[in-house]
């Protein structure tokens, strides 16, 4: 059924003419007859339609099933050249077999010339197939479609009315055996860190495949890998090395028979992270502790520090993941030092660990000794009875309220005491003037009336109080002999240490109590005389604190004695450390272990030689036996050593408190060439902004300018076609937290080679076709296209035609006209010149031979 | 001038052929000659001689035959297809860039693409006079727009229907297109004809056959969106907040209305002021717990003596994801504190079933829910789900359980876990728990001594979590961190990352899934066959199924350049093609004729 279509539509407003045709020819003043009117209006008019229709391109189309086909054929890597060569002396024998079918050719292409992508081929077809034919493109490929352009070019095609259909290629023969397809390296790792990486191998069919990785240049490990057709997983574990930086990973596969070698090697940037900082603080002095040298070993960079060169401010941890204090009193630490500490372990989740050594636990200084998982060893109860001495202040400071408090602290004392102790008071002040010797329980009021006679007035002379304790103080061993000097001021220390030491000496135990502030002093005394030192800021609170240590005994701070550690609670960060066949070590500060606290190791009777707790964030572990004194010269020389502090140190690490950055690299879809950098911040606002940095190849790494696309989003765009690799972190944390690479090693149509059947699928589906086996089969089925014939110039030449014959039908001799006008025209006989005048009278001889139709009267 | 469709000595003939034939129609003597009679015979033999014969006028109008002469000609002449120029040999193949910067509008009023599209016009009238031409239309993706045609009529249909993309055209792509045509249509490999470039970028690709490129365009100002997008705000449920920069990319100040809206709602209806190149960031805020479609745009811009030139860049959208519950099926026969703290929660959907119901459930049913809270209750046999929290575990549950530890003390964390990280267990105090037998690769969230007592376990497939003590029998669950703790155990079990709150580049592709309608910017179903489109260019926000995805170019924002040569448009022509000129003159004509011929002005 032929159609009919107007290509220029706007034109046919021209037709307007053929009614103003007929307009003008109504009353006409030309002299027609009738019927030959009629007859040259109807033709000028159709002359008039003629142009216009030619003007609006008038076509018309019919069906045909003639049919013209163009194959494009894929000319990337990915198809083997004998493939293609066959293929075209397919289509080449299938011409000459079918020529009732047009074909249309690729133009040949000089030597060595680039053949065009099978996008660009399609397109060609599309635009050179003849369109008064079935058109048909047969498009030769393996399917695999990266960017897309081919489906788009389907598309395309098949919008403008071809019928595309697939024929599967590439897999006779496959142009390769095996290809690194894919290479998931880690970018971020640790140093002397070992991690898994994961190639992707692509096979063509099964076969045996040798692993390769090297690490800068060197190989680093190797594996076997059977290979299935299609992607499978490989395995390689490469421990990485300790220096910090850049490293270059490699990874190669080699299979025998493998063809094409430019798609077996894959190289990726990986960022190995410094070794982990230790904090170390020891004393002053002496060697460097061995626990130095054993983490170093342990790929951790450690710093010794002594207690007094702590920072003061928590960010001055920010760098360091692990703060160990080696044998030092923690009270050399200054209030300011241990919040900062405590703080950095609290809230900023810090690893501390202690090693007490010989040094005694205490309950004191509170800020550290609070976050420690042990505290001071146990009051042990003692079958002797206790000779009780104490020695009260009462210095001019004392006087008012601290006075009164002493006194009734001392009072309720002898009141707790057993009924088979003695108790005896020095009161000092510039001199221990005031004293009463122990008295057994029965003259305890004796003993009370003298406590409430003690007013305060004058110095202060620690010295000479602690030697009148000493002085009235018995040596009965039956007793245990215990002094508390009470106490708000400061005295000469020289002679108040001897003092100690001497009363001390004798195994007299001294507990010492200020009222007020810190003391040196007193806290000298009591670490000499092995007793607690307390510090109540008022003297409420004074009465128990000297009740209790009326009531208690102080057990030695530690035992020297061989032990074996026995691993009583296992922490799975002392995976893999057997202590089993440990040495011995011969000592150990006593201490008990605080509620909540785990006890990994034990050592005598039971005590924490290990503990260990989550502290905030944090953890902190104690370690009550030595790493550098003799305790530990048996462990020092075992291989133990080493394991359980690397072990230890490694599960102390800080870890991270913040979610890193996410760091996507994608292809920028508009731009091949470019890659899209995207950092999204956990959070959405601006700032903080990530620090991110680029390294391309081995360079050194380079700040990434980036800009911001969103609330905590940033994205800059990044030249592809060489290896790079972006990091980032928030600016809380010292080191990179995330990392990701982008390299192209090879042409990405190489990577995975034969025909992927489901994006075949999806092309013919796209292209109104199907995926065909032969290009025979294009050909066999019937088409119907539409074949549009322009009718501009037979319409035209029609149009000529018709105004001729218009213009002979005017100026044709009309004999019903002419008989009838020459009457008419006698009447201008009498006027010449020749003219006419609408006021000249009928002629009086007119004969009319029939009616002329009124609008010819005023013409004639 | 020359002539398409016929030689041009044809044409003179055969205009000389139909002169001849007019000038003989106008020979013909239609009416009696005026005569002086004297008598009868006289008269007879007057009237003899005034009878019509043919070929024997001797007074022709000449006016009319004039015309007549005129309109034959003309007729003859438009046959031949007249066209202003001389014709160029071989294929041409116009690459036409009809990318994001081919829709600025120039001082001169009309856009870029128009100016191409005038431009084509006439180089099609051109070439088709002895050649042949085709038109690559050079988007973000090369396509042939018109199949090689020796009609220039060929092209009104493509170029009445040409739109840019809102991306940038692949000029490279379009020339080796157009490349591969000439060279095809030549036969031997020999190129012959011509490369026609219409474009406002310059050409770097080498081609075979010669290259003629026509700079479009000139410097033009605008002011434009350089980012948009939003983002939900994970501290507060609901809200989402939206971030915007315009820029001006004019040396002189400017002013803009910037509007934001989330479907009808607007966030933001400011007028804000430009200073020349400045960038000002403006942001809003949202709360929605469903899914937000949001469109930002520039509305009455102005700039200092200049104006506005590019659309585009002044619309850009952004999808903020439903806070799409996660749906929470708590099984329990009564536990106040997980409720509670699931309660809490308002992002939580929370389901609540009896253990014994549990049993009638299947894998398929468990499936419409993110999560399953089980307390003191295990899935039943065969019945798998992908996240599974379990508080007080029972014996045929997921975990081999062990002893049932009295008084336990939580001394060991795995802090660095995201179920437990930023918490803190220092004072949480335990009356019993069942102690939980670790399995390989499991992570043991909390220790009692060497006992693990919650475990995260991560399968293949599916994520647990494990606490092996009852509510009822901690403190935990009174402290502030117990119901962080239980959303951190969702957060991880259903493994729910956010996406990348920007816009997708234009030219990648869009994927539906089978049965699922792809829908675009305005609504319009867009037929995919294999339910893709291979690539998007136009920016909006498209609908695959009852998602939404949106698509913008603000990554393309930037200063317009003067085109690929700096210069101006080449020439532009105000006459419409000659044959049409032709063809109103021939019509003016035969109607002028016709008149005056009725009027009696032509006898």
């Amino acid at each position: 059924m032929p159609t009919i279509t107007v290509g220029f539509v706007l034109a046919l407003y021209g037709l307007i003419a053929v009614p103003l045709v007929v307009l003008l020819a109504l009353r006409s003043k030309f002299l027609l007859s009738p019927r030959r009117r009629v007859m040259a209006t109807a033709t000028r008019a159709l002359a008039v339609a003629l142009v216009v229709l030619a003007i609006a391109d008038l076509r018309i189309g019919w069906p045909t099933d003639a049919l013209a086909v163009a194959t494009a054929i894929d000319a990337s890597d990915g198809i083997a050249p004998e493939e293609r060569a066959a293929l075209r002396q397919s289509m080449t024998q299938l011409e000459a077999s079918r020529p009732d079918v047009r074909f249309a050719h690729a133009a040949p292409r000089p030597r060595g010339e680039p053949e065009p992508t099978v996008a660009s081929a399609l397109g060609a077809a599309t635009a050179t197939l003849p369109r008064d034919h079935v058109r048909r493109v047969i498009v030769a490929t393996d399917g695999r479609d990266e960017d897309g352009s081919l489906a788009s070019a389907v598309l395309a095609a098949h919008e403008d009315g071809i019928e595309v259909s697939v024929l599967p290629i590439g897999d006779r023969p496959p142009v390769d055996l095996v290809s690194l397809a894919a290479f998931d390296a880690p970018r971020l790792v640790h140093a002397e860190e070992t991690v898994d990486v994961a190639p992707t191998i692509f096979a063509s069919r099964e076969t045996d495949t040798h692993l390769e990785a090297f690490l800068d240049g060197a190989s680093v490990a190797t594996a076997e890998h059977h290979a299935l057709a299609g992607d499978s997983n490989a395995r390689l574990s490469v421990r990485f090395p300790t220096e910090p930086g850049i490293h270059e990973l490699e990874v190669a596969v080699s299979a025998p028979g493998d063809a094409v070698s430019v798609n077996d090697r894959w190289r990726a940037l990986v960022e190995v992270l410094p070794k982990p900082r230790v904090l170390l603080y020891h004393d002053a002095g002496g060697a460097e502790p061995t626990l130095v040298a054993t983490l170093r070993d342990a790929g951790m960079e450690v710093e010794v520090r002594t207690p007094q060169q702590a920072p003061v401010d928590v960010s001055a941890y920010d760098r360091f993941a692990l703060v160990v204090a080696d044998e030092i009193e923690l009270g050399d630490f200054s209030d300011v030092q241990q919040t900062a500490l405590r703080r950095w372990v609290e809230d900023e989740g810090g690893g501390w660990i202690r090693v007490t050594g010989g040094r005694p636990v205490r309950s004191t200084p509170r800020t550290l000794r609070e976050i420690e998982p042990i505290g001071p060893p146990p009051a042990q109860p003692e079958p002797r009875p206790l000779e009780l001495v104490i020695v009260i202040d009462r210095s001019g400071s004392m006087s008012g309220t601290p006075m009164a408090q002493a006194r009734s602290a001392a009072i309720a004392a002898v009141h707790a005491l057993r009924l088979d102790a003695r108790v005896g008071v020095v009161a000092f002040s510039g001199q221990a003037d005031r004293t009463i010797a122990p008295q057994p329980m029965s003259q305890a009021t004796a003993v009370i009336n003298f406590i409430r006679s003690i007013e305060a007035d004058g110095g202060t002379n620690i010295a000479a109080a602690i030697q009148a304790a000493n002085h009235i103080m018995s040596h009965d061993d039956r007793y245990i002999h215990h002094v508390i000097l009470i106490s708000d001021g400061e005295s000469e220390e020289v002679s108040a240490r001897a003092a100690a030491t001497a009363l001390a000496g004798r195994g007299v135990s001294i507990s010492t109590i200020t009222i007020g502030s810190y003391s040196g002093l007193l806290a000298e005394i009591a670490r000499i005389g092995r007793g607690r030192y307390h510090v109540t800021a008022s003297a409420a609170g004074l009465s128990s604190l000297v009740v209790s240590e009326a009531m208690a005994r102080q057990p030695p701070a530690q035992r020297q004695t061989t032990f074996v550690a026995h691993e009583q609670t296992h922490l799975t960060m002392l995976d893999g450390v057997e202590f089993g066949g440990a040495p011995a070590l011969t000592g150990h500060a006593l201490a008990t272990l605080k509620p909540g606290a785990t006890q990994a190791l034990t050592a005598t009777e039971g005590m924490p030689l290990l503990a260990h707790w989550h502290r905030g964030l944090g953890q902190v572990a104690t370690f009550t036996s030595a790493t550098s004194g003799a305790w530990a010269d048996g462990w020092r020389s075992a291989p133990i050593f080493r394991r359980f502090w690397t072990a230890l140190a490694r599960g102390m690490l800080r870890h991270r408190t913040i979610e890193p950055p996410r760091i996507t690299i994608e292809r920028d879809p508009a731009h091949a060439d470019r890659r899209v950098v995207t950092i999204v911040s956990p959070f959405p606002f601006e700032e903080p902004a990530p620090i991110a940095r680029i390294v391309r190849g081995r360079e050194a790494p380079a700040d990434l300018e980036l800009g911001v696309v969103g609330p905590g989003v940033w994205q800059t765009t990044v030249p592809s076609g060489f290896t790079f690799l972006v990091d980032a972190r928030l600016p809380l944390d010292p080191e990179p937290t995330s990392a990701a690479g982008d390299e192209t090693p090879y042409d990405a149509e190489l990577a995975r080679f034969g025909p992927d059947h489901a994006s075949l699928e999806r092309l013919a589906t796209l292209g109104g076709g199907s995926v065909i086996g032969s290009p025979a089969e294009a050909l066999a089925t019937p088409g119907e296209a539409l074949v549009r014939m322009p009718m501009r110039m037979p319409l035209l030449f029609a149009a000529l035609l018709v105004y001729l014959l218009s213009l002979l039908l005017v100026r044709m001799p009309d004999r019903a006209v002419a008989s009838a006008a020459i009457p008419e025209r006698i009447s201008r006989i009498s006027m010449p010149p020749r003219g006419r005048t609408s006021n000249a009278p009928p002629p009086p001889m007119a004969v009319t031979p029939k009616p002329s139709p009124p609008d010819d009267q005023e013409a004639a | 001038m020359s002539f398409a469709a016929l030689p041009a000595a044809l044409v003179a003939a055969l205009i000389a052929g139909a002169v001849l034939a007019v000038v003989l129609l106008y020979l013909l003597r239609r009416t009696p000659r005026p005569q002086v009679v004297s008598n009868v015979e006289f008269w007879l033999k007057a009237l003899e001689n005034s009878r019509p014969k043919w070929l024997a006028s001797i007074r022709i109008p000449l006016i009319a035959l004039l015309l007549s002469i005129l309109v034959a000609a003309a007729i003859v002449f438009l046959a031949g297809d007249p066209r202003f120029g001389a014709g160029v040999r071989g294929t041409t193949v116009v690459v036409l860039d009809v990318g994001r910067t081919m829709g600025a509008r120039e001082e001169s009023g009309g856009r870029r693409i128009d100016h191409a599209v005038a431009e084509v016009r006439r180089w099609a009238e051109r070439t088709t006079i002895t050649g042949e031409v085709a038109i690559v239309r050079a988007g973000m993706r090369a396509s042939v727009l018109l199949p090689v045609t020796d009609a220039a009529s060929d092209l009104e249909a493509p170029l009445a229907a040409i739109t840019t993309d809102d991306g940038p055209s692949d000029l490279d792509a379009a020339m080796a297109l157009a490349d591969e045509i000439v060279v095809a249509r030549s036969g031997d490999g020999t190129p012959v004809g011509q490369i026609v470039v219409l474009t406002d970028h310059p050409v770097r690709h080498a081609t075979r056959t010669t290259q003629l490129v026509l700079p479009i365009g000139t410097s033009a100002d605008t002011i434009g969106i350089a980012s948009f997008s939003a983002r939900r705000v994970p501290t507060a449920v609901g809200e989402y907040t939206v971030r915007i920069a315009v820029q001006n990319y004019a040396a002189r100040e400017g002013h803009a209305h910037v509007v934001v809206r989330d479907g009808d709602v607007s966030l933001l209806d400011e007028t804000i002021q430009l200073g020349g190149h400045e960038e000002r960031v403006l942001s809003a805020e949202g709360f929605s717990s469903a899914r937000a479609e949001l469109s930002a745009a520039l509305t009455s811009i102005g700039i200092a003596g200049s104006s506005d030139a590019l659309e585009v860049d002044d619309h850009a959208y952004a999808i903020v994801d439903a806070l799409e519950a996660t749906r929470v099926l708590f099984v329990t026969d009564g536990d106040p504190y997980v409720e509670a703290a699931l309660t809490a929660h308002p992002g939580l959907e929370v389901d609540r079933m009896g253990t014994a119901a549990l049993a009638t459930q299947s894998t398929a049913s468990l499936a419409h829910y993110h999560a399953v809270v089980l307390d003191h209750a295990a899935l039943p046999a065969g019945v798998e789900h992908a996240a599974v929290v379990v508080f007080d575990p029972i014996d045929r549950g997921p975990v081999a359980l062990g002893a049932t530890l009295r008084n336990p003390r939580v001394t060991g964390v795995l802090g660095s876990h995201p179920v437990i990280s930023g918490l803190r267990f220092d004072t949480v105090h335990l009356d019993a728990a069942r102690a939980i037998t670790e399995a390989s690769g499991d992570d043991v969230l909390m220790r009692s001594g060497d006992r693990a007592i919650a475990v995260a376990r991560e399968l293949p497939r599916a994520r647990l979590v494990v606490f092996g003590f009852a509510t009822d029998a901690t403190d935990l669950v009174r402290g502030e961190s117990f119901p962080l703790l239980v959303h951190h155990a969702l957060a991880w079990a259903t493994d729910r990352t956010e996406p990348t709150p920007l816009a997708r580049r234009l030219g990648g592709p869009l994927l539906a899934e089978a049965g699922q309608e792809l829908r675009g910017p305005d609504g319009e179903t867009i037929d995919a066959p294999a339910g893709i489109l291979p690539t998007v260019a136009r920016a909006g926000v498209y609908h695959v199924g009852e998602r939404a995805i949106a698509y913008g170019g603000t990554d393309l924002a930037g200063a317009l350049g003067a085109g690929a040569t700096g210069g101006t448009f080449m020439t532009e022509s105000a006459l419409p093609p000659l044959a049409v000129l032709v063809a109103i003159g021939l019509l003016a004509l035969m109607l002028i004729e016709w008149a005056l011929l009725h009027r009696g002005k032509l006898e």
